[in-house]
């Protein structure tokens, strides 16, 4: 009779282990689309060196977002020219992405959201290319910033206007600034380092600038350190670069960080600004201590 | 007693099996409405998404600031969606008809070009929902609606939103069924 009941009991637990629910399978994938406002349009002729803008939204599905990679597709070549990984959980994504257009007759722009389900979402446009060139005018100036431990020389710098702040009059400029130059050990060598507010990678930009981290907006820049390293911009075509035509021509996306290492004197290494402006930044000067300076020669699209 | 201890074991386990049971539904909850024609006099006709709320139009007479919506029927347009501020003449009758509204909300609308699996992708707030407005090409109506129809919207207040019809009965007592996400 004792058995019964235990039998009875083990019954009602296979019964409630069964009967769990966890059979919610439906596995919503992200929706990416494409935002409205002063973007360029599907099969829009932009003439080569011509803006292009790109707005992209994107819902979550049932998990958050992760990751946007964008693609140009030109001439039978893949360039990824943004890999970002993200964490949206709320709100969707909403990013926008300027460029310039190559000489390639037809580039095809992709965009792909995926989510932690590792579910993706791809949107396309076609960008054809104009008649003549719209290569632009370019600021050009020269400054000296201080690296870390340095009080006095400005710190931070606008690459837009050549405006630099130091930790005193920062206080309002923060959204405004895309370099920040430091000095720290790596490979066995000092090394003076540009980099920019939004970079949390090894030798995170904080750790020398700890300030930084309270910042509500914090711009990045990517610097092409392939090109830098390989010194593949010629000081003459740096000084002869009169328009963006080198500036943009010169950025490779491929090889890419908020971060550039061993930026020693005559050092030209192509960056893209957060806002999606092109620019070459030539190292005059660089000391390897922490209270040094770093000159520079900067040529920015306007 | 050893039955009686290993009974007793058994009884736990069962206690835990059934709350440890997972019941966290995490799906949003849908922001579904009803609204009903002129002459429906069971189902208000009016509708505030700040307040999520439908009204009649005695009550949504008191609350003109707050309404951004408003349902009828006439031949020609069947059911239609409109706002306040859309100039809706000789519809609405009597001493609360919107004609004599001091505060008048104009609602636009456009019909998108979504599928109802990616409507059912969106979540309120997400950015995706402004995407769908058409700014060149927007309308102070959204009429002939039928089942399965999509639409963006944006309120006098500039809020987004994206609504699908669900269900509609026709006629000026008829009603419209919708389900919408806003940001």
């Amino acid at each position: 009779m004792k058995h019964i009941g235990q039998l009875i009991v083990m019954l009602m637990l296979a019964y409630a282990l069964g009967s769990c629910s966890h059979d919610k399978t439906d596995s919503v994938p992200p929706l990416a689309l494409f935002k409205n406002g002063d973007f360029t349009t599907e099969g829009q002729r932009i003439p080569i060196g011509g803006k292009l803008s790109f707005g992209v939204a994107a819902s979550a599905g049932s998990a958050p977002i992760t990751n946007l990679r964008i693609q140009r597709i030109a001439n039978g070549k893949v360039i990824t020219e943004l890999d970002k990984g993200v964490f949206i959980t709320t709100g969707g994504l909403d990013y926008e992405f300027n460029a310039v257009k190559s000489g390639s007759q037809e580039e095809q722009w992709r965009f792909m959201v995926m989510n932690a389900n590792r579910d993706s979402s791809i949107i396309t446009r076609t960008v054809l290319l104009g008649d003549g060139s719209a290569y632009g005018p370019i600021t050009h100036y020269t400054l000296t910033l201080g690296m870390q431990n340095n009080t006095l020389h400005p710190n931070f710098l606008d690459l837009h206007s050549g405006n630099a702040f130091s930790t005193l009059s920062i206080s309002g400029n923060e959204a405004s600034v895309d370099l920040v130059a430091f000095v720290y050990e790596t490979g066995g060598k000092l090394s003076p380092t540009l980099c920019c507010p939004a970079y949390t990678g090894s030798s995170s930009v904080t750790t020398h600038y700890p300030e930084i981290g309270t910042w509500s907006t914090r711009n990045s820049t990517l610097y092409d350190y392939y090109s830098a390293d390989w010194s593949l911009v010629k000081p003459d075509e740096f000084e002869r670069a009169e328009s963006d035509s080198l500036l943009v021509a010169s950025y490779n996306p491929q090889n890419v960080s908020g971060l550039c290492k061993y930026c020693y004197t005559n050092k030209i290494i192509p960056f893209k600004t957060e806002n999606g402006k092109y620019g070459l930044v030539k190292v005059k000067y660089a000391d390897t201590s922490k209270d040094g300076i770093i000159e520079l020669e900067v040529k920015i699209q306007q | 007693m050893k039955s009686l201890k290993l009974s007793f074991v058994l009884f736990l386990a069962v206690t835990m099996a059934f709350t440890s049971c997972d019941k966290d539904d995490s799906s949003p909850k849908k922001n579904t409405v009803k609204l009903g024609a002129q002459e429906n006099t069971t189902t208000g006709g009016f509708y505030s998404f700040s307040e999520k709320k439908v009204y009649s139009m005695e009550l949504a007479f008191a609350n003109q600031a707050k309404i951004d919506l408003l349902c009828f029927y006439e031949e020609g347009n069947d059911i239609t969606l409109a706002s306040p501020g859309s100039n809706i003449t000789g519809i609405f009758t009597g001493d609360y008809s919107v004609e004599l509204w001091e505060t008048k909300n104009t609602t636009r609308f456009c019909l998108s070009t979504l599928t109802v699996a990616e409507f059912d992708a969106i979540k309120d707030g997400d950015a995706t929902i402004e995407t769908q407005f058409n700014t060149e090409q927007n309308y102070r109506k959204a009429k002939l609606l039928k089942v399965g129809d999509i639409y963006a919207f944006q309120t006098q207040d500039a809020r987004y939103g994206l609504l699908k019809v669900n269900a509609v009965t026709q006629g000026a007592a008829g009603t419209l069924e919708f389900e919408y996400k806003i940001k």
